[in-house]
């Protein structure tokens, strides 16, 4: 085997595996004939923080009692970790102990019916039902088409896909420099996002021929799904679903007309959803992100042309061709996942001309509402006066947020908006790939100010230096992560500026810092 | 290369298209700061480097310039969000020593900015576990250049980022102690760090700082020294074509012996009645006095004139150093073969590549690597053979390293298992000597397959049909049986050399000392050649030369036969050309090769030898045919910086200057290229640089060479040899080192050689032949001894030895067995034996090794302890008289304990 072949079967085995002791990283060295640096550098970025119990500590679960499920663990001696996101977001405080997941409440851990590999194996959608339902009905026919870029752009006019992306999927549609690639992103580490685990699930083969359908209008020569460690029922589900569809194929005799379709595990850190950072683990590296340009779309995978796509745009591609071809205005229903604090919170499916208040009312939201994270921590934190908006793209833009994970947090008025941004600035400095400056060490900065100002020891200049920490952390971090964990606080800060000015005086509202 | 406008804080300029901003800023003398910056590779961590181009800040050692940019430089923003950046690096960031804060960008960016430094804070927590290099984690800034330095650019792979999020920070292996590290001790990461979080022990700043060519290997690393009060005191990478940055251990923290007690000062003569031979712990002074320049070169001369009355000119002979200079050693055959009048000079190459370069000259038109270094990262398929380039050669293996990281097929041959082998697809541990079969054998299969280039063929080499005759008896099954190695696995190594293309083969000395040596190298011409593997980006032939300059010598006519730019002794037009401009009569003898005149010598048919800087007691084969060569001369000269073994037998030693740091000049790498060195300290005492000893003996014998200085001399070798033509040190100076053949003042040189065809018209194959040791040999000596090179030593030791930090570094004299032959022979790991080769025997130490397969003993010529040489038998490639040190049979023998 050469070397990156062997450097990526060593990856992939330290994550499946999750190897974290010196002695089988040894091992593995030996294994694969590799470096003990390479070995060390992957399982120290993969497994960081690492045990065999964790504690999810994302916004959701926060809000949930997290906390007290901690201070139970602590009591009952038993040996915890802090992580983020283990994907039951509607059912926090989700704890992981092994590879079962519970949920803490009435001061007991009980686990999670929805985590159990027979709950999910039952929820599963065969290839015979997802045909009756009206699966691959129109694959043939758009085998046939000779242009089949139009369902890009069918997913730009229900806003699934951005103008941007599009043209650079045109071109890596053109591209002569192959093998080209399709990954489909199911990373989900959004904290509060659970969508995409739930579409591998249960809508496994409508994902997969959306897949299929989007390869062949990209041109591209494999696809591979991309699935976070943590969801390995949805992997096996795909893995089952890839072999009812091989069959298929086959009986139909386009199976080798049709690129190669893989799913691969890739490493759970909240870092790794980001494209370049996917790729790079796809690859055998450390989930890190890359500099850009090059955009993947020119130079991605193993330097070749590359798009990457999330599982639930991927999804919906099967339902805009059957709009197509069935003369209707395509039209989409966007997931969201609504937690915090709610009274029903979990996955809701809606068009998105519907207004971010009305969904928040279906969702059983409090009277007293004081924010809304829209589009999860790393997107926007919105004011409760400002919530009367439609979720269309034109406005969600004016309200500086992007909706793609569909995460929706509601905080009421209970809350402390410095306690609840601790936690977020906790969130990505923990989850950080500690590449570049400005958010390995914005992040920690963020977090240590935000401590003084919840102890009561800040003062107004710390204000100012955080603000231009923050500033400097959007303007300047490497990636995506870096830049909301600044944009956040500046969110929170310009809109609530009086709550964090009153901590600097001793008082917080919410009763959480000072009584 | 397009070029485009900008707007570079508030004037107009044209950048280059591609380029940075930062480079962009760079060239218009603009100043940015930079910590994370690497040069060669987009790191762009930091972001201390920002700028603001049209309203939005962009790190610019990242961004590339397109037109219309408005870039701003030092505007308020920009350093607004510098002075940020700054303050979050210094609220994490303590040094150890002054020392250390002197080295810090952060803290001289703090001063600029008008922020505080960071505190000195003696007692911090240090890893100081290294020998040669103290780990301060409290200084690090995390700006990941060590990691580039040793993972992507040298790719030693030691240090790698532990942990994600915020406490991220660097380890070395499994998070070991750097000292208990996988650590090469190559200096990357030290050189790289922007802070003196990784920094040399005992660092002290220079007065000034001179770079030059690092005197070592034949990669020509450029190198800066450090120098204060006359001593080097650091070594550190210089940005060359060859190394970009790189050194290895020796370039890093080999050059103690420059200032080294031990070094000779003056010209020494032999008291009278003293038996040649070891000082054996004599003081030098009881053997040797002192003498002044006058009458040690006066002496030397009426010596010189009594032989040539004696015997005639065919009694003297002349070895030259390849670690000297290019104009030295062409001052040197100029001196030999017309102030003296004989042709037997040589230099060291007889001693390792001359197989290469008489095979590669022979078939292709030039003596020498085909394509420089670098190029192998165009390469799809890399075949190394017979080379153990991670350590004798680190910066280039650094290059294939990289090359098979980025997926290019690398398949090693070699009998001992390398460390390279980490980065292969396929390891081919071939039974030692075996070579011309395997790659006969892929020549054969390549054929039959049909995936030669019939077009390459046809159209550029000659003798193809004779040559496909001869390879019938090379058959995929005896192959397989005489090499030991898998038919499959050769079938889908010539697969992937024939097919994988461009593919390259690189070689060291495994190849060529063997007496079939010229055989071997032609088997690897002759694949390439088949493959049309020649003449192009990616592909080629690399022999990887060992010393400085070893090609230089060759270059210049310092063999025999063989005038400066590779012309014949024995043209009549060449001959007059030159007898013109050297003013004097050519020997009308060719003359013999060092091998030879040794043996010539010991017969007494050579009365006087004149050795610069050679330690041929050692580095020649039977070392006591040597010693008894030596002794039975009527005169010997050896010029050398050190009181060298060889030194002990000689009546004049004189002391020579340093050519890499103490004389100016040029070398030639193993690439081609001539670069300069340059005076980087004054040579101690009265050690003299070699042209002028060699110029001064000429005048002294009558016969004026003319030259002042240096630039002189290589001012008459652009003169005489076409191939430099167009290169001076001016030049040179100004451009940087340039690949010959550069016939003129216009030619950029040459990187690829055969790009438009050969100069010999065709290029030949050449019919080999193969034939397995005897039978009885075998069974007499069941082992093969290879003796071969250790990273952190060079040759016989001289310089390497003088570093204390080479010195805890050396692996040891010891011989290296594998566990089951050990077993066999009952012996135990650590245990002293005695070998046993047909001239000669040697009480060892073993050491049990896996490394080393069943049948094959490894060990080094490094140690004085351990002359290996000496078990070696003057066996002799028929046709360059190279030595087989690869291929000595020995067997063991257990000592009784009593
Ligand atoms: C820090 C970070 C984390 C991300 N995580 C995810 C993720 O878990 N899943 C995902 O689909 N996209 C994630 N993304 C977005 C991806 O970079 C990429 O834009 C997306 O996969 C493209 O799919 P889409 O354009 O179809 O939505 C993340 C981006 C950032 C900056
Ligand atoms: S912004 Fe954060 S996550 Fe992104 S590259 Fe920088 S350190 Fe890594
Ligand atoms: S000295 Fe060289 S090998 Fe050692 S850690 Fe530094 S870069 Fe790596
Ligand atoms: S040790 Fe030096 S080079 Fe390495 S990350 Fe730290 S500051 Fe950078
Ligand atoms: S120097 Fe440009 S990002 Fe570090």
């Amino acid at each position: 085997m050469d070397y990156r072949a062997r450097l990526r079967e060593a990856s992939k085995e330290i994550i499946e595996r999750r190897i974290v002791s010196d002695d089988e990283l040894k091992k593995i060295a030996d294994k694969y004939g590799l470096p003990l640096s390479t070995v060390k550098t992957l399982s120290t970025f993969y497994f960081h923080d690492y045990s065999e119990v964790q504690v999810c500590m994302g916004l959701p679960c926060l809000l949930k009692g997290a906390r007290e499920a901690v201070k139970e663990l602590e009591r009952r001696g038993i040996k915890y970790s802090i992580t983020y996101c283990l994907g039951y977001c509607n059912r926090g405080p989700v704890v992981r102990m092994g590879d079962k997941y519970y949920t803490f409440i009435n001061d007991e851990f009980r686990e999670i019916e929805e985590s159990r590999n027979d709950y999910v194996q039952s929820q599963y959608e065969p290839l015979d039902r997802y045909i009756t339902r009206g699966g691959y009905k129109y694959f043939e026919k758009f085998l046939s088409e000779n242009n089949k870029l139009f369902i890009l752009e069918l997913l730009v006019k229900v806003g699934l896909l951005g103008g941007g992306a599009l043209s650079r999927f045109k071109t890596l549609a053109s591209s002569a420099n192959r093998p080209k690639y399709l990954i489909v992103n199911g990373h989900e580490g959004e904290p509060g996002g659970f969508k995409d685990r739930l579409i591998m699930e249960r809508n496994t083969h409508q994902m997969l021929e959306g897949a299929l359908l989007l390869s062949l209008a990209l041109n591209v020569d494999e696809v591979i799904i991309a699935v976070n460690e943590r969801f390995r029922n949805a992997k096996a589900m795909i893995e089952k679903a890839l072999s009812e569809l091989g069959q298929y194929l086959t009986s139909k005799g386009l199976l080798n007309k049709l690129p190669s379709i893989t799913v691969s595990l890739v490493g759970s850190p909240y870092i790794v959803g980001e494209e370049t950072a996917l790729i790079n683990s796809l690859e055998g590296n450390r989930g890190e992100p890359r500099l850009r340009p090059p955009d993947p779309t020119e130079a991605g995978l193993f330097g070749k042309p590359t798009a990457v796509i999330n599982v639930e745009v991927v999804a919906a591609v099967p339902i805009l061709l059957g709009n197509y071809y069935e003369g209707k205005e395509a039209v989409i229903e966007k997931y969201f996942c609504i937690t915090g604090d709610v009274d029903r919170p979990g996955l809701y499916r809606e068009k998105l001309t519907v207004g971010l208040d009305e969904l928040l009312a279906k969702a059983g939201v409090k009277e007293d509402i004081k924010a809304v994270f829209v589009g999860g921590i790393s997107s926007g934190l919105v004011h409760s006066s400002k919530i009367r908006v439609r979720l269309i793209p034109e406005e969600t833009r004016k309200l500086g947020v992007f909706l793609g994970p569909g995460v929706i947090i509601a905080l009421s008025n209970n809350r402390c908006i410095v306690d609840v941004m601790l936690e977020v600035e906790r969130f990505f400095s923990h989850e950080s790939c500690g590449r570049c400056e400005p958010c390995r060490l914005g992040t920690k900065e963020l977090v240590d100010v935000l401590e003084r100002i919840s102890a009561g020891k800040a003062s107004e200049e710390d204000l100012k230096w955080a603000e231009s920490v923050a500033r400097t952390m959007m303007e300047t971090s490497l990636c995506g992560l870096g830049m909301s964990a600044g944009k956040v606080f500046l969110d929170a800060l310009t809109q609530f500026r009086d709550e964090f000015e009153e901590h600097i005086k001793g008082v917080c509202r919410a009763g959480i810092h000072f009584r | 290369m397009g070029m485009v406008k900008v707007v570079l804080n508030g004037k107009e300029v044209e950048a280059v298209e591609g380029e940075t901003i930062l480079n962009l800023a760079r060239r218009y003398g603009i100043e940015i700061p930079t910590l994370c910056y690497y040069e060669g590779f987009a790191n762009g961590s930091c972001r201390i480097c920002v700028v603001e181009v049209n309203g939005r800040l962009m790190p610019s050692c990242i961004t590339k310039v397109s037109e219309g940019m408005k870039i701003e430089t030092e505007s308020a923003r920009a350093i607004e969000t510098r002075k940020t950046l700054l303050r979050l690096l210094l609220k994490n960031h303590t040094h150890r020593s002054k020392e250390e804060q002197m080295r810090c960008r952060v803290c001289e960016y703090a001063v600029k900015y008008g922020l505080e430094p960071a505190p000195v804070m003696p007692d911090v927590k240090v890893d100081d576990t290294h020998p040669a290099i103290v780990f301060n984690p409290s200084a690090c800034v995390m700006c990941r250049k060590c990691v580039i330095a040793c993972g992507i650019d040298q790719n030693n792979d030691v240090i790698a980022v532990i942990g994600r999020g915020s406490g991220t920070r660097v380890g070395f292996d499994l998070d070991t102690s750097m000292g208990m590290s996988s650590c090469v001790s190559c200096g990357a990461c030290v050189d790289a760090c922007p802070t003196g979080a990784l920094m040399e022990k005992g660092w002290v700043p220079a007065d000034k700082v001179v770079e030059t060519t690092c005197p070592y290997c034949g990669t020509g690393c450029q190198v800066e020294y450090g120098v204060k009060d006359g001593r080097v005191v650091w070594a550190r990478g210089a940005y060359g074509p060859a190394n970009e940055g790189k050194l290895c251990v020796k370039g890093k923290f080999g050059y103690h012996y420059v200032n080294s007690p031990e070094r000779i000062t003056k010209p020494l003569i032999r008291r009278p009645g003293i038996p040649k031979g070891p000082l054996n712990g004599r003081p030098i002074h009881e053997v040797f006095r002192e003498a002044t320049w006058d009458e040690a070169l006066d002496l030397i001369a009426s010596k010189i004139r009594e032989i040539l009355n004696k015997y005639g000119p065919a009694a003297i002979g002349g070895i030259m150093s390849d670690r000297s200079t290019n104009e030295s050693i062409y001052a040197f055959q100029r001196f030999m073969r017309c102030a003296i009048g004989t042709d037997s000079i040589d230099q060291s190459a007889t001693l390792c590549h001359e197989p290469s370069a008489w095979s590669l000259a022979t078939q292709l038109g030039f003596g020498a690597a085909t394509n420089p270094i670098r190029d192998v990262l165009n390469s799809r398929t890399i075949i190394v053979v017979g080379s153990n380039m991670n350590e004798t050669h680190p910066v280039i293996a650094a290059y294939v390293k990289r090359a098979a990281k980025q997926g290019a097929h690398l398949i090693i041959v070699n009998p001992i298992h390398t460390e390279l082998a980490r980065y292969a697809e396929y390891e081919l541990l071939i039974r030692p000597g075996t070579d011309v079969v395997l790659f006969s054998a892929m020549a054969r299969y390549i054929i039959d397959m049909g995936w030669y280039d019939k077009d390459f063929i046809s159209k550029y080499t000659e003798g193809f049909e004779d040559w496909i005759r001869s390879l019938g008896a090379f058959t995929l099954e005896f192959a397989e049986n005489v090499t030991r190695i898998p038919k499959d696995i050769i079938k889908e190594v010539a697969r992937l050399y024939a097919l994988e293309k461009p593919s390259m083969i690189m070689w060291t000395l495994g190849i060529t000392e063997h007496e079939n040596g010229t055989e071997n190298v032609s088997a690897l011409i002759n694949l390439a050649l088949l493959t049309g593997n020649v003449g192009k980006p990616g592909a080629g032939l690399m022999p990887l030369r060992g010393q400085n300059n070893v090609q230089g010598g060759a270059d210049v006519g310092c063999a025999p036969g063989r005038l400066p730019g590779y012309q014949s002794l024995t043209d009549p037009e060449v001959r007059r050309r030159f007898e013109e401009v050297w003013r004097c009569r050519l020997p009308s003898f060719v003359g013999f090769r060092s091998t030879e005149m040794i043996d010539m010598a010991r017969r007494g048919l050579i009365k006087m030898l004149y050795i610069v800087g050679e330690n041929s007691v050692r580095s020649h084969p039977d070392s006591k045919a040597v010693a008894e060569a030596l002794s039975k001369l009527e005169f010997l000269v050896v010029q050398d910086i050190f009181m060298t073994e060889t030194a002990e037998y000689a009546d004049v030693v004189l002391p020579a200057a340093s050519a890499a740091l103490e004389d100016y000049g040029t070398f030639t790498n193993t690439e081609r290229r001539l670069q300069l060195t340059r005076k980087v300290v004054d040579p101690p005492g009265e050690a003299k640089p070699d042209w002028w000893i060699f110029t001064e003996l000429a005048r002294r014998l009558g016969y004026d060479m003319g030259f002042r200085n240096s630039s002189d001399i290589m001012r008459e070798i652009s003169r005489v040899a076409t191939i430099f033509g167009g290169l001076s040190h001016e030049r040179i100076e100004r451009e940087g080192g340039i690949q010959w053949p550069a016939p003129n003042e216009k030619s950029p040189g040459t990187p690829i050689l055969y790009a438009n065809g050969f100069p010999r018209g065709r290029a030949k194959f050449r019919v080999i032949s193969w034939r397995g040791v005897d039978v009885v040999t075998e069974s007499l000596y069941p082992y093969v001894l290879i003796i071969g090179r250790e990273r952190a030593q060079y040759h016989t030791a001289t310089m390497t030895s003088k570093s204390p930090i080479l010195k805890v570094m050396w692996r040891g004299p010891i011989v290296e067995i594998n566990p089951e032959d050990a077993a066999r022979e009952g012996l135990e790991d650590g245990e002293t034996v005695k070998l046993v080769s047909p001239i000669n025997e040697l009480i060892v130490r073993i050491r049990v090794s896996s490394r080393v397969p069943r049948g094959v003993l490894f060990t080094t010529f490094h140690y004085p302890e351990l002359w290996a040489n000496a078990l070696v038998p003057a066996v002799l490639n028929p046709i360059t008289k190279t030595p087989a040190y690869k291929d000595t049979r020995v067997r063991i023998e257990k000592l009784v304990r009593t």
